[in-house]
């Protein structure tokens, strides 16, 4: 019934997928269930930022699992052709140079992590700490944003006191 | 339309900063770990470090504070491959190594301590 729902939805939609460090397509829903592809190919859809594993498309879930996968494939081979995780590094450190706050350092070390652990082609946990680094450098943000508005604050109810005083 | 936000928004900042002279002027904030533990922390001078920037004193801005005039270019950079990530991942990927991002840390950690010894 939801695959049926699914099914529907994306029929009409262009897909690529990344088979043998090359890019195919366009197929549609219906061409690529004759293509042989795995939980761990790559596809890419209209409106999609970047490149993500198969099995992250619900819509894709009915014919994955039903071709075997390519034994040739290892996947040390697949890291250095793929995009690395957004790092936050630059946003680590304006947050460092700017907010005052440590959190920053934080982020720089969490880039740091998603770097290494991308570069050993360990994807979901360097997505994991840029998740992490995404959440310092948020963190540093709104807490920087939530001291100046209480400054701000501060010098209006200094500018109010001085005008009902006066 | 995001991106447009932004720079329309660094923009009224720069002409903020511009005008005013956070040295002598109230309006802007103080740096919150100063206050409390009397310590420089690695971002203190940025606020007037801009305002000589924005006015073309570079050497100015280097006394307020010099790790943000060094980092200036690199950020450029960073920003530069930020948005080309998914155009120009073999960029990206090259740029974040663990030597600079280390390096850059250890420079940071070195500044704040050397700062407020020296």
């Amino acid at each position: 019934m939801i695959k049926q729902y699914l099914f529907t939805k994306f029929k009409k939609m262009s897909y690529y997928i990344y088979i043998n460090s090359q890019k195919e397509g366009p197929y549609t829903l219906e061409e690529l269930s004759g293509k042989n592809i795995n939980a761990d190919t790559l596809v890419w859809r209209e409106g999609l930022k970047e490149w993500k594993p198969a099995r992250e498309f619900p819509e894709l879930s009915n014919f994955i699992y039903t071709t075997p996968p390519d034994p040739t494939a290892t996947t040390a081979s697949t890291p250095q052709t793929s995009i690395m995780p957004k790092t936050w590094l630059v946003e680590s450190i304006l947050v460092t140079l700017f907010c005052c706050l440590p959190f920053g350092i934080v982020g720089i070390i969490e880039a740091n992590k998603v770097e290494a652990l991308f570069s050993v082609g360990q994807r979901e946990q360097a997505l994991y700490h840029s998740n992490q680094a995404k959440k310092w450098v948020t963190w540093g943000f709104f807490s920087a944003l939530i001291g100046i508005g209480l400054y701000i604050l501060f010098w209006i109810v200094i500018g109010v006191a001085a005008a009902m005083a006066s | 339309m995001k991106r447009k936000t932004i720079i329309l928004f660094l923009l009224l900042l720069g002409v903020l900063y511009f005008i005013f002279n956070p040295s002598s002027s109230s309006i802007f904030p103080k740096c919150p770990f100063l206050m409390l533990t009397g310590f420089e922390c690695p971002g203190c001078g940025s606020q007037r470090a801009i305002h000589s920037l924005l006015h073309l004193d570079i050497a100015a801005a280097f006394r307020f504070n010099a790790l943000l005039v060094l980092s200036l270019p690199l950020v450029a950079l960073l920003i530069y491959a930020e948005i080309n990530r998914e155009k120009k991942p073999n960029f990206y990927t090259r740029l974040h190594n663990p030597i600079l991002i280390w390096g850059y840390f250890a420079i940071v950690v070195a500044w704040w301590i050397g700062r407020n010894i020296f």
